[in-house]
C-alpha cells in the first residue's frame, strides 16, 4: 500500500485507469467481432466471442492491479487474534504480527500525537 | 469530417500539410520554452524568483516518478519524458479556457483531438518497450506468457488495451467538456458556462496527472524484476 504524502496517487490511478480500462478492453473485441460478423456474415458468432474474450482480459486485469496492490496483505482467513491462541511462536500468529507490526505501530503514534 | 478531427491547413511545408492544431502546439511549446529560458537564464547557486519556482517543479517530478516507479535509476531515465508529457499535457487542456478558443478558426486545445493523444500514448508504448528490453533484454517477452501461455491472446490485447484507453480517455474528457461549453455558450452565455470551464480546470489537471502516472505506471512494470 502507497505511504507518504502522495498515498492518494496510486489509488486515483487504479481507479480512473480501471474504468476505461476495462471498456476498452470489452470494446475493442467486441467491435472487431462485428466487423468479422459483417465480412463473413456469421450473425453474432463474433461479436458474442469477442464480448466474451473481452470481459475475460477486463478480469485479468482486474485481478493483476488487485494483486499488485493487496498481494502482500495477509487473507482473512489466515488472520488470527493473539487471545485466541496462546502459542506466540506459531507460524500464523507470527505472520499477523508481522505484517501488521508497522500499521499497529503507526495508529500508536496516531493516537499519542493526538493527545495534544 | 470525423469526430474528433478538423481538417483546417494553414499551409504548407513542402508536400507536407500543417494544420491548426500543429501550430498550436508549437505555440505552447514556444511559451514553455520561453518560460523555461527566463528561468535559467542567470541562475544562482542560491535559487530565485522563477529559477527557485522550476528547481522546486523539478524536484518534485523526481520524487513524485521515483516514488510510482520504485526504482530511481529509471525513475531519473523517463522523468524528462514524463515530466514534458505533463506539462504539455497541462497547458493544452489549460489553452481551451484562454478566449477564443473553440470559437477562433482552428484554434482549440490540441488534446480534444484524438490525433494528437494517440501520438503521445504510442511514444508512452514505445517507451514501455524499449525500456523492457534495456532492462531485460529479450525476457521482456516473456511477460507475454505469463502466467501461462494459454494466455498469451489476453496479454496480446491488454498490451493493445493501454494506448487506446489512453488516447480514449483523454480526447474523450477535453473533447467533451469543450463541446459541452460550446453548446452552453449558444444556449445560456452567462455564468454557467463559467461553472463548467471552472470544473474544465479540475478536470484538465487530473487528465494530465492521470495520463503521466499510468505512463510511468507501465513504464515501472515493464520494467520491474518481478515481472
Amino acid at each position: 500500500m502507497a505511504q507518504g504524502k502522495n498515498a492518494w496517487v496510486k489509488p486515483l490511478s487504479t481507479a480512473v485507469n480501471l474504468g476505461t480500462s476495462i471498456a476498452a478492453a470489452i470494446a475493442l473485441p467486441t467491435w472487431i467481432g462485428h466487423k468479422l460478423d459483417e465480412r463473413f456474415g456469421t450473425g453474432m458468432l463474433w461479436i458474442i466471442l469477442g464480448l466474451f474474450f473481452g470481459m475475460a482480459t477486463a478480469g485479468k486485469m482486474v485481478w493483476d492491479r488487485m494483486i499488485k496492490d493487496h498481494g502482500d496483505e495477509v487473507p482473512v482467513y489466515r488472520r488470527k487474534k493473539t487471545t485466541e491462541n496462546n502459542d506466540e511462536n506459531s507460524p500464523d500468529v507470527k505472520q499477523y504480527r508481522d505484517a501488521y507490526a508497522e500499521e499497529d505501530k503507526k495508529d500508536d503514534d496516531d493516537e499519542r500525537s493526538s493527545w495534544w | 469530417m470525423m469526430f474528433g478531427m478538423w481538417d483546417s491547413t494553414y499551409f504548407h511545408i513542402g508536400p507536407i500539410p500543417v494544420d491548426h492544431l500543429v501550430v498550436t502546439q508549437w505555440a505552447i511549446v514556444l511559451v514553455v520554452a520561453l518560460i523555461a529560458f527566463f528561468a535559467t537564464r542567470n541562475m544562482q547557486t542560491v535559487p530565485r524568483g522563477l529559477q527557485n519556482v522550476f528547481e522546486w517543479a523539478l524536484e518534485w517530478c523526481h520524487d513524485f516518478f521515483t516514488q510510482l516507479m520504485d526504482n530511481k535509476d529509471v525513475a531519473k531515465r523517463f522523468a524528462p519524458l514524463l515530466t514534458c508529457f505533463f506539462i504539455f499535457i497541462l497547458f493544452s487542456n489549460y489553452s481551451g479556457l484562454i478566449p477564443g478558443a473553440a470559437v477562433v478558426a482552428g484554434f482549440q486545445p490540441p488534446t480534444s483531438n484524438w490525433n494528437v493523444t494517440i501520438i503521445m500514448a504510442c511514444i508512452t508504448v514505445f517507451a514501455v518497450h524499449i525500456s523492457g528490453f534495456q532492462q531485460k533484454g529479450f525476457h521482456h517477452l516473456g511477460h507475454f506468457l505469463s502466467p501461462t501461455p494459454m494466455m498469451l491472446p489476453l496479454n496480446i490485447l491488454e498490451e493493445i488495451t493501454h494506448p487506446l484507453s489512453l488516447t480514449v480517455r483523454l480526447f474523450g474528457n477535453v473533447f467533451g467538456e469543450e463541446m459541452v461549453v460550446a453548446f452552453l455558450l449558444y444556449m445560456v452565455p452567462f455564468v454557467i458556462p463559467a461553472a463548467i470551464m471552472g470544473l474544465g480546470v479540475l478536470l484538465g489537471a487530473i487528465q494530465a496527472i492521470v495520463f503521466t502516472i499510468l505512463s510511468a505506471n507501465y513504464i515501472a512494470t515493464a520494467t520491474n524484476e518481478g515481472h
